[in-house]
């Protein structure tokens, strides 16, 4: 039997998760391993985390890992035109992640975190949220590409879910999001892996412990 | 019988006349001899238009796509810029995340505050640690197989940007030295370089197009 995959990264959700949740969904094999660092940086293509290796690749980038391990599961669309739909969603999400990282690690303009995630929950997310609940509306199946499960709604899945600690309510707005989610979340290789995960106070979100606790939003 | 030849639209690229997150697909375009048109964005009169309330926007064949790397990535699967292997597109996506990172701070740092003491910075560390892997990575004349694709197309494009405010930044790093020489000199892409094609701007606000030497 061969060796499965093995994907060095932080004791943390961080980048790793959307890689972990797909991996869960599919059935795809995996190790995770957590190097010294920065000891082990050098190591790694980029000098960073997360990192994949199996026979075939030896991979930097979480995206790149996402869509390796969705050309392997089939998870990537049904047409080449499918995949370029779900690579203009997972680089909507990655922009998206971008801009909440850094309000999470007050970064750029922001200076004061509590204030900085008023701000985003009432002002940003729901522009965000807007923006995917239009693509779910526009696709009509249910599914943000094509009709059936993609590595995107695995990635727009996880994206929510990180929301969800600090921002509780916020798919209250939007049904159709609200209704994936759900979906997704109910599929029986997702419950199962988000059952058996380790608490926050185990393994959390990020390295800085933040977006962990509800935020009150402006009314 | 005269055999109709089945004729497709040009691809409309819509942007700024900037080169700008734009630029990476004028270059796929013509380094692969596929015919499309600029078409300068009508500001901010479509931004309501766009899925992401962004441009680029990718008109062909029926297909509209913003986020300037879906476009590129689609781009390089019809022209045949992807690799032949799954291990191969792989390695060009790590590449082109890579560059994308890279960008993504070069980009913050034009439009942000602080833009002199933190474009030093840059210049000096950041810049060059980050070049450091690319130099590494690079083991034959391209990125990726025994020809070009998507992956040199994005990091020449940052390596171009970056010679003109940083114009020693390749001096430490001989094979990206040679590397960008070597993919300027492809016809296509010398032909595109030299015309009026190409916009003159790299940047909306105007930065980014003079030495920062001390």
């Amino acid at each position: 039997m061969a060796r499965p995959a093995s994907i060095h990264y932080f004791n943390v959700r961080g980048r790793m998760e959307v890689i972990k949740m797909l991996c869960a969904y599919t059935g795809f094999a995996y190790e995770h391993h957590v190097p010294k660092w920065p000891e082990d940086k050098n190591k790694y293509p980029f000098g960073q985390l997360p990192y994949f290796e199996n026979e075939e690749v030896k991979l930097n980038q979480s995206l790149s890992i996402l869509r390796y391990i969705a050309r392997k599961t089939g998870t990537y669309g049904s047409s080449d035109v499918d995949a370029s739909r779900i690579d203009q969603i997972l680089e909507g999400i990655y922009d998206w992640g971008n801009f909440y990282s850094d309000v999470l690690y007050s970064r750029g303009r922001n200076t004061n975190y509590d204030e900085d995630m008023r701000r985003y929950g009432t002002k940003d997310l729901p522009i965000k949220l807007g923006i995917f609940e239009k693509f779910l509306i526009e696709n009509g199946t249910n599914y943000i590409v094509g009709d059936k499960i993609t590595c995107a709604d695995v990635n727009l899945f996880v994206v929510i879910e990180l929301h969800l600690y600090a921002f509780p309510k916020a798919l209250d707005a939007f049904p159709n999001l609200r209704e994936f989610y759900q979906r997704v979340a109910d599929m029986p290789n997702i419950k199962a892996y988000i059952g058996s995960r380790r608490d926050l106070d185990v393994v959390p979100l990020n390295s800085i412990g933040k977006g962990q606790e509800p935020i009150a939003l402006d009314d | 019988n005269r055999k109709k030849k089945r004729m497709t639209a040009p691809a409309k690229v819509v942007y700024f006349n900037i080169q700008g997150r734009g630029e990476i697909i004028r270059l796929l375009f013509e380094m692969t001899g596929t015919p499309y048109e600029n078409v300068a964005a009508q500001w901010p009169a479509i931004k309501s238009e766009q899925a992401f309330g962004q441009i680029p926007l990718l008109e062909w064949n029926g297909l509209r796509l913003n986020q300037s790397l879906a476009i590129a990535r689609h781009i390089a699967r019809e022209t045949g810029l992807y690799g032949t292997t799954n291990d191969e597109a792989s390695r060009i996506d790590m590449i082109v995340d890579g560059e994308a990172d890279l960008r993504n701070t070069y980009t913050s740092i034009n439009y942000g505050n602080d833009y002199d003491s933190k474009i030093r910075h840059y210049r000096d560390t950041t810049y060059p640690n980050q070049l450091g892997y690319f130099e590494k990575l690079l083991e034959g004349d391209w990125f990726v197989g025994s020809k070009p694709s998507l992956a040199d197309a994005v990091v020449w494009n940052l390596l171009d940007i970056h010679l003109k405010i940083f114009p020693k930044s390749l001096d430490s790093f001989p094979k990206l030295k040679s590397f960008h020489q070597r993919f300027a000199e492809i016809p296509n892409v010398k032909n595109y370089i030299n015309s009026d094609r190409r916009p003159t701007n790299i940047n909306a606000n105007g930065k980014g197009m003079s030495p920062i030497e001390n």
